[in-house]
């Protein structure tokens, strides 16, 4: 912009260039419309509209979502605003522990999920009085089955909170996980486990598959890893398993939380 | 949700009036909780020791899972990441808020803003940001490129 004075255009594309902060917002509330309108989680669905929205996409995607469709009965979406690991687990795992109401395996999850998360939580050293309310809208909709309510907002923020007090509370273990990416273990959580709308990574499944007791399967959609369209699955576990009496009967089954990866999102799947 | 927004405002009033922190002082919550003055000092040692200023927080139906809208009023200290308008940068009031933060603990982190600035100086680009800003600094989209002020 040297001889801008010589050269109105440039001055004028100076001008354009820069979006003021409202445009910006405009742009940004225009590019993310569809996605707030759309329901926290929506219906279930066959996998027609996934193999829909990948019929250009690679080979590996494709085959990989056609194994999918053999294997599993279907999905629920879930919004796209960067709460929807926590959103779909919650409303999954509502949904398997009213399926299985009064059974060993639900009990020993409402106990995880319940007392003892409020436990991990008030240990890390956040304030219950403070967060008991969010945690009272988890427990609350798990007890009655109401998957709508697992759904909510506030449920997300108390498992974020859940999710951060387990790292917390094993800082050592963790510090592990993100040190190379941030120079502490409560900088990370404070930025990336803590504010609403921030996706969940390996660590924070870690120590909420931990925290729950329960084991979270996630189907991997994406092809960067040379897998020749079969379909790569983490599956991860709890470090400290429920506790279920001898007694329970060998049929009575431990479910899983299935979720279905693509970068920067999950999605809930069904077994068959 | 407006129950956990009144109970939480009441709890939190209550525990800043029964509890300060080091100057820290509610000095007026509505009726409805919606919008709230409290007076910050600045600490002892700092730029800023001796000097109080007004903060205005204004909380949302949606609140704590939203942020709250936190400005200066009337006498805005001179500061690197504080507008003359009365705007802050400082991210946890935006994209890095979390419920598990308070009105206690914006108040002290804003104290700290201002404990470590080495010189009392307005933002650089403070003219052209007054000139365009909104009235509330939540619309505003902010890049936070200096953690050490």
């Amino acid at each position: 912009m040297s001889d801008n004075s010589h050269n109105p255009p440039a001055q004028d594309a100076e001008t354009y260039a820069r979006p003021t902060d409202d445009e910006i917002l405009q742009y940004e509330r225009k590019i993310k419309e569809p996605h707030t309108l759309a329901p926290l989680v929506g219906e279930k669905t066959g996998f027609e509209s996934l193999q829909a929205e990948y019929a250009d996409g690679s080979p590996t995607t494709q085959a990989k979502i056609a194994l999918l469709a053999e294997e599993y009965s279907g999905l629920r979406c879930t919004r796209r605003d960067g709460n929807c690991f926590y959103r779909g687990l919650a409303y999954r795992l509502c949904e398997l522990v009213s399926e299985r109401k009064d059974t060993l395996w639900a009990k020993a999850v409402m106990q995880r999920l319940g007392p003892h998360s409020r436990e991990a939580v008030g240990r890390a050293g956040y304030d219950l009085d403070l967060m008991g309310d969010f945690a009272e809208c988890w427990e609350d909709a798990v007890r009655d089955g109401d998957r709508e309510g697992a759904a909510a907002d506030s449920v997300v923020c108390w498992l974020r909170i859940v999710t951060a007090a387990i790292l917390k509370n094993n800082r050592d273990m963790f510090e592990a996980f993100i040190l190379d990416s941030y120079p502490t273990l409560d900088l990370f959580i404070g930025s990336q486990v803590e504010p609403m709308n921030i996706e969940a990574d390996q660590p924070h499944i870690v120590a909420i598959a931990n925290a729950l007791g329960v084991t979270i399967k996630i189907g991997n959609l994406d092809t960067t890893l040379n897998t020749d369209g079969v379909m790569n699955w983490h599956e991860i576990e709890p470090l400290e398993p429920l506790v279920i009496p001898d007694s329970a009967p060998k049929a009575e089954d431990q479910p899983q939380v299935v979720l279905l990866y693509r970068p920067g999102h999950y999605d809930i799947l069904y077994p068959i | 949700m407006s129950n956990i927004f009144t109970k939480r405002l009441t709890k939190e009033l209550r525990d800043l009036q029964a509890n300060p922190p080091a100057g820290i002082v509610v000095d007026k919550a509505d009726d409805d909780l919606k919008s709230w003055k409290v007076v910050i000092r600045g600490a002892e040692g700092t730029l800023y020791d001796g000097e109080t200023f007004k903060l205005q927080f204004k909380f949302s139906n949606n609140y704590p899972l939203e942020s709250p809208e936190v400005i200066f009023l009337d006498n805005i200290p001179i500061h690197p990441h504080i507008y003359s308008n009365g705007h802050i940068c400082l991210s946890i009031l935006y994209d890095q808020w979390s419920p598990a933060l308070t009105i206690s603990s914006v108040c002290l982190s804003i104290q700290s803003m201002l404990s470590s600035a080495v010189k009392k100086e307005r933002p650089p680009d403070n003219a052209m940001y007054i000139l365009t800003a909104k009235k509330s600094p939540k619309a505003t989209t902010w890049a936070f490129h200096d953690d050490k002020v």
